[in-house]
């Protein structure tokens, strides 16, 4: 469009959504940043007190924090890497022509629908070791009564997790299987080349960036885990399945230490972006 | 109805130039044409006149004043774009009807003009059609066509209007621009790739290759006067003939040597000798400027046939002169056996000399 | 239109039986629990505790009754909810509604505004803002969580609509300038400048021509905002109380005691995901074309 027409008219209407990102995200996060580097506990009614880095020394040097972290870094890869196989087995399942197919699809999609923190309460009936349907299942085919919440809340966990996502996988790859170009599955189909090969030729290329995508957004969203595992253990039992997020706001909300919890949220970002970069990086070579 | 003058005109695209300093003046009431193969910058340079794209550099004026300031909504030009640019959410009538209600024309002024311009281009049974993209290509065309002539605008822009209607529409619609220019007394500019197109529609032909002016004059001086090796090649059906060869002197006379052919060119001697870049030269003759015999002539080369195509008034013959390939137009039916040895005359008066380092035709 | 690959194929009836098998299980393992739920909502509280877990009962709507006709301190007992004001849940889902609603709204109105800019004016920085729009995504939500909470109460936004509203349209941002930005792109260059060519002014240029072009893309794009903010519980349990919370927080407020009546839970929860089925059904068609046209351009 020729420029010097309407020098100010593209940038009027970019203005509203710059300025909504600017109150609600920019400005929180400097002044987070700034409160990080303060020690300040709204519950004792002092004024913050600046200690510079110290918040930050205190924490990366502070055991249990990195505990947190190998819990949640186990829950993240263990949650995405089930989501993908499974999700993957799923599109493959779908990409199929069947009858009904457009109805399977959307009962499996189901999940995704139903509000994380609602899943997490309902799933603490489910497991339940004395009334859970989940319980009585596995009575009936092992003849063992577990204490799921109890004895292997880990898995209870990412089972609940993979429950929920996977369908949000198994969409992304199937959209990318149905992207493949008709003629080059055919072509390949008539070159009689294996299924391996097919796959490696035709069918990756295509579905690459988007299979990339789904894991990218789903490794920083289990990354981000609050609700469901907030209301299906709230860390427990102990603090064996206690994710960073729920650490966070414990102490950010319940002990009230914002300085720290500040803190603690900024080192989340920074890891969150380097993971990302990580990523990206990581993408750009698999694509070679 | 305005004069339209373009001075040094340039627009590029990250590092292609479209359009390479355009100098054109074009007078009022004039129909004239855009003739250039696809990217030579024609459809840049018409987007450049109506203004939904600005140049990098040079002006534009209607009537001698610089519009390169005023935009698009304001220029008072119709365009029809290649690509028909049709309103996909509006009905056939409403598209057509469109620049008029933009302008705050009234009601009933629409209504007539619009089912005049409809009646005209044969497409009044499709007005009440909600959706444009359901139509067939020539369709469409036509509703492009009668949304860009609904106005009376200072300029029309036509970009490639009739290449997708059938042969006794297109005969109609070139009618039709030519009637426009005259009796309306509208500034016509057309943009074509298909130089028998250009020929028949234009009073004035600009030839145009990657963006910069080859030459620009009537049909005529096109045809029979080329300036360049682009003009004299791409205009003319079939190709214009070319011999390269090295320019020699013997006894007096002057020659055209190449492989194992040499055609005496004194007749056509002069001082374009002097201005000769190298020692190479082309020799170009149209097909139909070549005489073909079946006994020796004086003057005559020898040669050998090879296909002849008849078209019904005329036959093409292939022949082969040494390494050259020739197309000799014959009237009515002509025809050959494969490698008969023919002989073939020049009309030297009609022939044409170019440098082919600069590619300018000296004669 | 590119045409979709699917791969068709004779198969013996063996191979049939297994993939219907299949498919049949899977879908099972996904249903299973939702119509657990839902069952769970028709069931008394003693039905609910019973063991083996009932598959065969005698069903009762008490429950949805419940919802809406117990008064505030009954529903306090059974649930621990705290309600100042003497109504059922149906405050929840009105607030629950006038939030997600109201989110949409000012996202789409001011995202898609942006969106056209950034699609057709192209301002210098596009790339970058674009990019960093996408990005304020990757935030844990909680690292902004704790400034807003501070800020929200300073100005007196703490517990209300408007208030919640803000944020939810600050999380619609990213994915409603994304997606219009896609839809924007793919309206032809041509169609506008015709447009211009015939008189159309810039203003005039998006809301006659480029909008009504995009209606496909806005309905994909409320499909996914909705998912995207109607299940929200982080920031709507931070940022009210009583009267302006929605029903995700209201179902979590429940202590975790003993005597918990998973009927009424269930039924709230059934009661919540029903508008969410019935849109997605809806607009199930939109939604896929949405999610690869976003997604494979944008990134």
């Amino acid at each position: 469009m020729p420029r010097y027409y309407y020098r100010s008219f593209p940038i009027l209407l970019i203005i509203p959504a710059l300025a909504v990102v600017f109150f609600l995200v920019i400005f929180p996060l400097f002044w987070a940043l700034g409160l990080s580097f303060y020690r300040y506990n709204v519950l004792r009614g002092e004024a913050p007190v600046f200690i510079g880095l110290d918040n930050y020394a205190r924490l990366l040097t502070n055991e249990v924090i990195w505990e947190r972290f190998v819990t949640t870094i186990t829950f993240v890869v263990s949650a995405v890497a089930l989501e993908f196989i499974l999700g993957f087995a799923l599109a493959l399942l779908f990409f199929q022509e069947f009858k009904g197919r457009r109805l399977a699809i959307t009962l499996v999609t189901m999940p995704l629908l139903i509000a994380p923190i609602a899943a997490g309460i309902f799933f603490k009936y489910i497991y339940d070791a004395t009334f859970g349907v989940f319980t009585y299942f596995i009575q009936l085919l092992t003849g063992i009564g577990v204490n799921m919440l109890k004895d292997y809340a880990m898995l209870s966990v990412v089972l609940l997790d993979a429950w929920q996502w996977t369908p949000f996988m198994m969409l992304f790859i199937l959209a990318g299987l149905e992207a493949v170009p008709k003629h080059l599955l055919e072509s390949a189909e008539v070159d009689r080349l294996s299924w391996i090969d097919k796959f490696r030729v035709v069918i990756w290329p295509t579905i690459r960036p988007l299979v990339m995508l789904a894991l990218l957004f789903r490794t920083m969203d289990a990354f981000r885990t609050f609700d469901t595992v907030f209301a299906l253990t709230e860390g427990g039992p102990g603090t064996q399945t206690e994710l960073i997020s729920i650490t966070l706001y414990r102490t950010a909300f319940k002990y009230f230490r914002t300085g720290e919890a500040c803190a603690l949220a900024f080192v989340i970002l920074v890891i969150v972006i380097l993971l990302t970069n990580l990523y990206l990086r990581m993408a750009r070579r698999v694509g070679e | 109805m305005v004069r339209v003058s373009l001075i040094d005109l340039t627009k590029r695209y990250g590092r292609i130039t479209a359009v390479d300093g355009l100098n054109l003046d074009i007078p009022n009431m004039s129909l004239t044409v855009l003739l250039g193969p696809t990217g030579a910058g024609k459809t840049t340079t018409i987007k450049c006149i109506s203004g939904v794209i600005s140049p990098d550099k040079g002006d534009i004026l209607f009537d001698g004043e610089s519009v390169i300031n005023i935009p698009p909504w304001e220029r008072n030009v119709a365009q029809f774009f290649q690509t028909y640019a049709l309103y996909p959410h509006l009905s056939v009538y409403d598209n057509i009807a469109y620049p008029l209600r933009e302008r705050g024309v009234s009601k009933d002024e629409i209504d007539k003009r619009v089912k005049e311009v409809a009646r005209k281009l044969r497409i009044n049974h499709l007005l009440d059609r909600k959706d444009p993209t359901t139509l067939s290509g020539g369709e469409m065309q036509r509703v492009a066509l009668a949304r860009t002539l609904v106005r009376e605008p200072k300029v029309i822009l036509l970009d490639e209007p009739i290449s997708n209607l059938d042969a006794k529409l297109r005969e109609e619609m070139i009618y039709e621009f030519k009637r426009l220019c005259r009796e309306l007394c509208q500034t016509i500019i057309y943009a074509t790739p298909d130089h028998l197109e250009a020929l028949a529609v234009g009073e004035r032909i600009a030839v145009i290759k990657d963006g910069k002016l080859h030459q620009y004059g009537t049909p005529e001086e096109i045809y029979n006067h080329p300036v360049s090796k682009f003009v004299a090649t791409f205009v003319g059906s079939p190709t214009i003939n070319m011999i390269e060869g090295e320019l020699k002197m013997k006894d007096g006379s002057l020659y055209l040597v190449e492989g194992g052919v040499t055609i005496n060119i004194s007749n056509i001697a002069g001082d374009w000798i002097n201005k000769l870049s190298g020692d190479k030269i082309i020799l170009a003759i149209r097909p139909e400027d070549i005489l073909i015999l079946k006994e020796r002539q004086e003057g005559s080369l020898e040669a050998k046939a090879l296909i002849a195509e008849p078209l019904g008034h005329e036959t093409v013959v292939t022949c082969k002169l040494g390494e050259n390939e020739l197309k000799i137009l014959v009237r009515g039916f002509f025809s050959v056996k494969y490698g008969e040895h023919v002989w073939i005359k020049i009309n030297m008066s009609k022939a044409h000399i170019i440098d082919p380092k600069t590619e300018v035709v000296l004669i | 239109m590119v045409e979709r690959s699917r791969i068709v194929r004779r198969r013996s009836p063996i191979k049939r039986a297994l993939l219907y098998i299949t498919v049949i299980l899977v879908c099972i393992v996904f249903v299973f629990p939702i119509f657990w739920m839902i069952a769970t909502a028709f069931k008394t509280r003693a039905q609910a505790f019973s063991w083996p877990p009932l598959f065969i009962w005698e069903p009762t709507t008490r429950n949805f009754i419940d919802i809406f006709l117990k008064r505030q301190t009954e529903i306090e007992a059974i649930t621990g909810w705290e309600l100042e004001l003497a109504t059922g849940a149906e405050i929840f889902f009105i607030n629950s509604m006038i939030v997600t609603f109201g989110s949409i709204v000012l996202a789409l109105l001011i995202g898609t505004l942006a969106a056209y800019s950034f699609s057709r004016y192209r301002p210098k920085g596009t790339d970058t803002l674009m990019f960093f729009i996408l990005s304020t995504r990757m935030l844990p939500g909680i690292v902004v969580a704790i400034p807003i909470y501070f800020f929200y109460r300073n100005i007196g936004l703490y517990s209300t609509h408007i208030g919640l509203i803000l944020l939810y349209t600050m999380f619609n941002l990213p994915f409603a300038v994304w997606m219009m930005k896609s839809f924007f792109d793919e309206i032809p260059r041509d169609i506008e400048q015709a447009a211009m060519v015939d008189g159309t002014k810039p203003i005039k240029l998006f809301y006659k021509i480029a909008l009504p072009q995009v209606i496909v893309g806005l309905a994909a794009t409320v499909g996914f905002l909705i998912i995207n903010v109607w299940n929200e519980f982080l920031f709507a349990l931070l940022l009210t109380e009583r009267s302006v919370r929605t029903v995700p927080v209201a179902i979590a407020s429940t202590r975790g005691e003993v005597g918990i009546n998973w009927g009424l839970i269930a039924a709230i929860e059934t009661l919540y995901v029903i508008p969410a089925i019935v849109l997605i059904f809806l607009l199930q068609k939109y939604l896929l074309r949405g999610m690869t046209f976003g997604t494979v351009r944008g990134v």
